[in-house]
């Protein structure tokens, strides 16, 4: 029902929000706390805010939460895919970042390497945190091996194909190879593997698994149509426009199965089922960050329980808190028990593998 | 007038004169020359600098690079085919006066202020593949299935042309329209000429100047362009000079040199452009009739003449700027955006989502506490600086009217990205983070074109009035204050309005460089876009809209009433 009487409260309720500072008063939390956390939150309320530049879908839960349970103001800059990395390497490199916390993909080792970074792993106070049994596979994930720089709260399994089974038979694919058939040629949609993002991650982790030959054969060979828009690989399998979609985006299609597309189903290809990601929740402090304190209070906060609920929920992912255990993501991004996935959030494979397979696939779409 | 009329140039004066100088030179050269020393940058990240000619050397193996290079230059025949409709349109407004003249020029105002993004999606509703709704209309008539292709050379085109193009083009092109001289035309018609006659034959030679002026300002404007391309070039794999430069910027770890030599190479072609306007400018001049007598003058076109422009201006505009319009609002209540099939497609969920939170409210005040405050920094300082041109020797006065449009031979992207190095910079750093750098970046942006209007302006003020200024001994200060700026008012409001368009619908210069309090609504609208939420980037595109038309409307006011008063 169309109501312009809430829309018009709405509206006013968040002109006050955007005009008066935040009176919030801390709530419960910390279920439980720790002298170390106790005194950096005093040090943090010297600071009075958090800075953090991340997915512009983070806005409003988790700034209302953070500021109920810590009296801290929340900013969000809100980072675009492709701009937001830019900005983060310049200004930390130049020592004058102008956000505290990064949520995004893995961090650069060579900003690492020069000491650009600020450390989170050693101030992680919350036994809620700290406790590995709290985490899947007994410990909350790093990007880095030193585990000091850049924790990874929610990982999540990509790479699965979307299909409309008005046109193709979901069981008759079962194998990547499957996707060479001549009935799929030109039916077939993925993110732009030339550029940072799904689309790359995809197109290289198959180089790695099925050489960069599977790769042209399907990219080219199959001419599929390639996107730069996160939502046309869903939006365009609903449509009816074509059959099959590589590594559509978890939130797209949750929205789409919502609203009634029933026919769109996810498959998973039984050589190679998927890889990990951890999305937008990898962390990373620049050393210059204007408030260094409240960025840690940030890092303890983001991986409590509480926290993690919020960003599995706004993000349609799953956490790898073991007690965030249901919300409002689908069964296909949960890692199954016993999978061997590809971490690509690890740093062995972020820093050495992978750069070895892009030029591979580099090479292999531009001969 | 200003060969004759000259101002005592010694002691402060001079002095003042040189700083407006230094401050064009810092602006428009001061840029060029970073981005030159960056392209030969070769120090590995967080290095000293240090010279090299790597970056030049991968930009001619790159035939990625010199593909969008012409690319680009083949899409800037929108400026041509543009220009044509701009000129048909500014003589239909201001020569044949057709009914609803200001309300039809308001909506060129409103649609050149419209955020792009939006735009451009509303557009794909209508017309991109089999889903587009006027696509399945002309299928429904035994069409083809997708007559239209949005993601195509002609889409980006036409996306063009509609959000910017014609509309600049009209904006730029009216002012002298109406500086034409009413007897010309009254002649042409009282010797039986065809309205159409008139206007190739009258209209048309003496529109050149503005037009050729307008049409070079655009084609600038076409080679930096980048969101459209980006968002349309890619599933046609259309790429584009500037989408290249964009991907080297935002290539993880950044490729600036590759950027910075790329964009470099764009300078020749402006520097040789930029001398054509200024010749153009020299050589051909509008002959103009006396002050107040052509706003007053009747138009000498018939009735039927009459209704059958307001038929081609009012069908234009509805096409090109309604109908989008409609879609982009419609898309804002819709579930799922595009899905008009579905039960129940309706929803004010994205609105009271948009509306309630405090970000898009922040962004509200943002977007207009930036765009007016850069709009008036600018509009007097451009006033100061063209005032300074204006009295300098001829040969200097070309050499800075060409300076002035060097700031358009890189793109937004690149000119952001200049800013963000600059203001990390030891001794500079103290402005990152502040408002400082986006002000500073919107006015580098907009020196050419903010400049230009306001050379071209003063340059028609009448000598005999300053002049009799000057025997008052009156200071050149107060001559400025007293005299050029009331007598220049409407190109004062019109650059005003120009640089506050420009800064609140601009995405590229400010989004690597806004601090967590300044961002505006079209970078919260690129980003929601970027990550496929239409829905709400279309509900923050219609109250953007709704913001344009409020300006829109005090635009026309304010000029209205000056051409009154005047």
């Amino acid at each position: 029902m169309f109501s312009c009487i809430q829309i018009v409260k709405k509206f006013a309720a968040g002109l006050a929000i955007a005009c008066l500072p935040s009176f919030a008063l801390a709530s419960d939390w910390p279920v439980n706390s720790s002298p170390e956390f106790e005194a950096l939150l005093e040090a943090a309320k010297e600071e009075g805010r958090v800075i953090v530049m991340g997915n512009p879908n983070l806005g409003d839960d988790i700034a209302a939460a953070f500021e109920e349970d810590t009296g801290l103001k929340f900013q969000l800059i809100p980072a675009g895919r492709r701009e937001g990395p830019a900005r983060f390497q310049q200004e930390t490199a130049a020592d004058n970042a102008s956000f505290d916390i990064y949520l995004h993909g893995p961090a650069n080792a060579d900003l690492r390497d020069a000491g650009k970074y600020l450390s989170l792993g050693d101030h992680l106070f919350l036994p809620e945190v700290t406790e590995g049994s709290n985490w899947r596979g007994g410990a909350l994930a790093y990007v880095d091996n030193t585990r000091l720089y850049n924790p990874v709260p929610s990982r999540y399994v990509a790479g699965r194909i979307l299909v409309d089974s008005r046109q193709v038979d979901p069981s008759s694919i079962t194998n990547w190879t499957d996707l060479l058939r001549d009935d799929l040629r030109g039916k077939i949609i993925a993110h732009d593997p030339n550029f940072p993002g799904a689309g790359q991650t995809l197109a290289t982790f198959l180089t790695a698994k099925l050489g960069a030959k599977f790769v042209k054969d399907l990219y080219v060979g199959q001419d599929v149509a390639l996107t730069g828009d996160m939502r046309q690989t869903t939006d365009t399998i609903a449509r009816g426009e074509y059959a099959v979609a590589l590594a559509p985006i978890a939130r797209h299609i949750v929205k789409y199965q919502a609203e009634g597309f029933d026919f769109i189903k996810v498959i998973s290809l039984q050589d190679h089922p998927g890889y990990l990601v951890g999305g937008a929740s990898a962390m990373t402090a620049p050393s210059s960050a204007p408030h260094p304190y409240a960025a840690r209070v940030f890092a303890n906060w983001f991986l409590s329980q509480r926290a993690q609920t919020i960003y599995s929920n706004l993000m349609s992912v799953p956490s790898d808190r073991v007690d965030v255990v249901e919300g409002a993501w689908p069964k296909f991004v949960e890692p199954v028990e016993g999978e061997d996935y590809l971490d690509t959030y690890a740093q062995d494979w972020w820093e050495n593998d992978r750069k070895v397979f892009a030029a591979e696939l580099r090479k292999a779409l531009s001969e | 007038m200003p060969e004759t009329f000259s101002r005592n140039r010694a002691g402060f004066g001079f002095l003042r004169d040189c700083f407006f100088l230094a401050v064009l030179l810092l602006l428009s050269v001061g840029p060029i020359i970073s981005i030159l020393a960056l392209s030969f940058d070769v120090s590995a990240r967080g290095e000293p600098y240090q010279f090299g000619f790597d970056a030049w050397a991968r930009l001619f193996e790159d035939a990625k690079s010199l593909d969008a290079a012409w690319t680009s230059l083949l899409l800037t025949i929108r400026v041509p085919l543009g220009l044509a409709i701009a000129l048909v349109m500014a003589w239909l407004l201001v020569r044949v006066q057709v009914p609803g003249a200001a309300l039809f020029e308001t909506v060129f105002w409103f649609a050149y202020f419209l955020p792009l993004l939006p735009m451009v999606t509303s557009w794909n509703l209508l017309l991109d593949g089999p889903q587009g709704v006027l696509n399945q209309v002309i299928h429904a008539f035994g069409g083809p299935r997708a007559f239209f292709d949005m993601n195509s050379y002609g889409g980006i085109i036409w996306a063009h042309m509609t959000i910017q193009t014609v509309p600049i083009l009209v904006i730029l092109i009216l002012p002298t329209m109406r500086l034409i001289d009413r007897s010309f035309e009254d002649a042409a018609n009282l010797s039986g000429a065809h309205p159409l006659k008139t206007l190739r034959r009258v209209i048309l030679p003496l529109a050149l100047p503005a037009a050729l002026v307008g049409a070079v300002a655009s084609f600038l404007k076409a080679l930096e362009s980048f969101e459209v391309e980006q968002i349309l070039g890619v599933q046609a794999r259309i790429d584009v000079f500037s989408t290249r430069i964009y991907s080297f910027i935002t290539e993880q770890p950044p490729m600036l040199s590759e950027a910075m030599a790329l964009s470099s190479l764009f300078l020749i072609l402006l520097v040789a452009l930029a001398s054509v306007v200024h010749l153009v400018q020299r050589r051909l001049a509008v002959p103009t009739g006396a002050e107040n007598e052509t706003h007053r003058t009747v138009s000498s076109y018939s009735a039927s003449s009459k209704r059958i422009g307001a038929f081609v201006v009012g069908g234009y505009l509805f096409l090109t700027v309604g109908l989008p319009l409609i879609m982009l609002a419609m898309g804002s209540f819709m579930k799922l955006f595009g899905f008009f099939d579905l039960s129940q497609p309706w929803t004010v969920r994205h609105w009271e989502t948009v509306l309630g939170s405090g970000d898009v409210q922040r962004s509200m005040l943002s977007t207009l506490g930036l765009g007016l405050s850069t709009a008036f920094l600018a509009t007097l300082l451009f006033a100061a600086i063209a005032w300074t041109i204006m009295h300098l020797p001829e040969r200097i006065r070309g050499v800075m009217a060409v300076a002035t449009w060097l700031p358009w031979a890189f793109p937004s992207v690149v000119l952001g990205a200049g800013i963000l190095q600059l203001s990390l910079m030891p001794g500079l750093s103290v402005m990152h983070g502040t408002i400082v750098p986006l002000i500073l970046a919107m006015m580098i942006k907009e020196i050419p074109i903010g400049v230009h209007l306001l050379n071209v302006s003063m340059g028609q003020t009448h000598r005999e009035t300053l002049e009799a200024a000057q025997l008052t001994k009156a200071s050149p200060a107060t001559i400025f204050r007293r005299i050029v700026l009331p007598l220049n008012l409407p190109a004062l409001i019109l650059v005003f309005m120009l640089v506050f368009a420009a800064t609140i619908r601009d995405v590229g210069t400010l989004i690597l460089i806004a601090p967590p309090d300044l961002q505006t609504l079209s970078i919260l609208i690129f980003k929601y876009a970027s990550l496929g939420e239409f829905e709400a980037a279309s509900v923050l595109g219609t109250l953007l809209a709704i913001l344009c038309v409020l300006v829109s409307l005090v635009t026309h006011y304010v000029a209205t009433m000056n051409r009154r008063l005047r």
